[in-house]
């Protein structure tokens, strides 16, 4: 978290966040289509580790919250032994105190690699606070964004 | 019960979308070459459901507009049977019945009342009791209760 705008800083909620194929805006700019939302994928042909999936999106909506602060995105194994991936950081500038819209935002996760099969959750994080896990002003946070990664079968199966 | 209403247009309320682009790093090297591939998505198909969210019971009354009735005026008279039945049944510490004027008023030759409980405790037997009470208080009127889930009424008084 930075001093960027003057002021207390408030940290966002996460409303909603799903990982997806893509999100679609209407004419004007306004998000209006999730596509593919992405829970569990499939390692391909034979591969069995460090599988590069194409770009998927991070869907994010977030509530409130005032300040600038660095975003970034974690992806850990589901029993929280090991972290493996994480991004840069996104500067997060929240200029309106009480802002009652959440903040849209499509996360292009470029690079996104899946060591091997295991089920992994991905968090957000501004500065080092994890915004999944509960706080005096969420007690009851938004979880982490759980997609499972099965081993390959040997086929290529549904390759969009 | 009457055919559903066009729904009103939903109105959204939203700040453009804002697009990151994001490289992903691996927190420590990994064990081996990265391989590029496709995504092959596993899934179920979608399970559409329709939740209708609707009073627990409802009364519908209807009265035929005969011999050049004043619907509008109908519908007042109609309007304060049923206030009187609200203070009746606050004598004994009952909650009463609103008034649904989504579903209420005057149509196709006839004045229309949709009634649901304010406590949706004992609902039906609410309805009921109202149901009796207007139906003697309203001549020419037919009283029809429904439950929530129930296309057809489930109680009916008529002439």
């Amino acid at each position: 978290m930075s001093d960027d705008v003057p002021g207390r800083l408030e940290p966002p909620l996460v409303r909603l966040a799903v990982v997806c194929e893509d999100v679609d805006e209407s004419a004007d700019g306004r998000p209006a289509i999730i596509r593919f939302p992405v829970h569990t994928l499939q390692f391909p042909g034979l591969l069995e580790r460090n599988y590069q999936v194409p770009g998927l999106v991070l869907y994010l909506q977030l509530q409130g919250g005032f300040g600038s602060f660095d975003l970034r995105v974690r992806m850990r194994r589901v029993d929280g032994s090991r972290e493996v991936t994480v991004s840069p950081t996104y500067r997060l500038i929240l200029a309106t105190p009480g802002d009652a819209v959440p903040l849209e935002l499509a996360l292009k996760l470029n690079h996104l690699v899946f060591p091997d099969p295991d089920v992994y959750e991905l968090m957000v994080y501004v500065g080092e606070l994890n915004l999944h896990e509960p706080r005096d002003a969420a007690p009851r946070p938004f979880p982490p964004v759980v997609v499972a990664a099965l081993p390959a079968t040997g086929a290529e199966g549904g390759v969009v | 019960m009457s055919e559903p209403k066009p729904q009103p247009r939903l109105i959204h309320v939203r700040k453009p979308l804002v697009r990151v682009e994001m490289n992903m790093e691996p927190v420590e090297p990994l064990d081996g070459p990265v391989t590029r591939g496709p995504l092959i998505r596993v899934s179920r198909p979608l399970k559409r459901v329709t939740l209708t969210f609707a009073p627990a019971a409802s009364v519908r009354l209807t009265l035929p507009l005969v011999g050049g009735a004043d619907g509008e005026r109908t519908f007042e008279k109609l309007a304060a049977i049923i206030r009187i039945v609200n203070e009746m049944e606050a004598l004994w510490n009952r909650a009463g019945v609103w008034v649904d004027g989504a579903r209420s008023g005057v149509q196709g030759g006839e004045v229309v009342i949709v009634l649901v409980p304010n406590d949706t405790a004992d609902a039906l037997a609410t309805c009921k009791r109202i149901a009796h009470i207007l139906f003697n208080a309203s001549p020419g009127a037919t009283v029809k209760v429904f439950a929530a889930e129930s296309e057809a009424p489930v109680y009916e008084l008529a002439a």
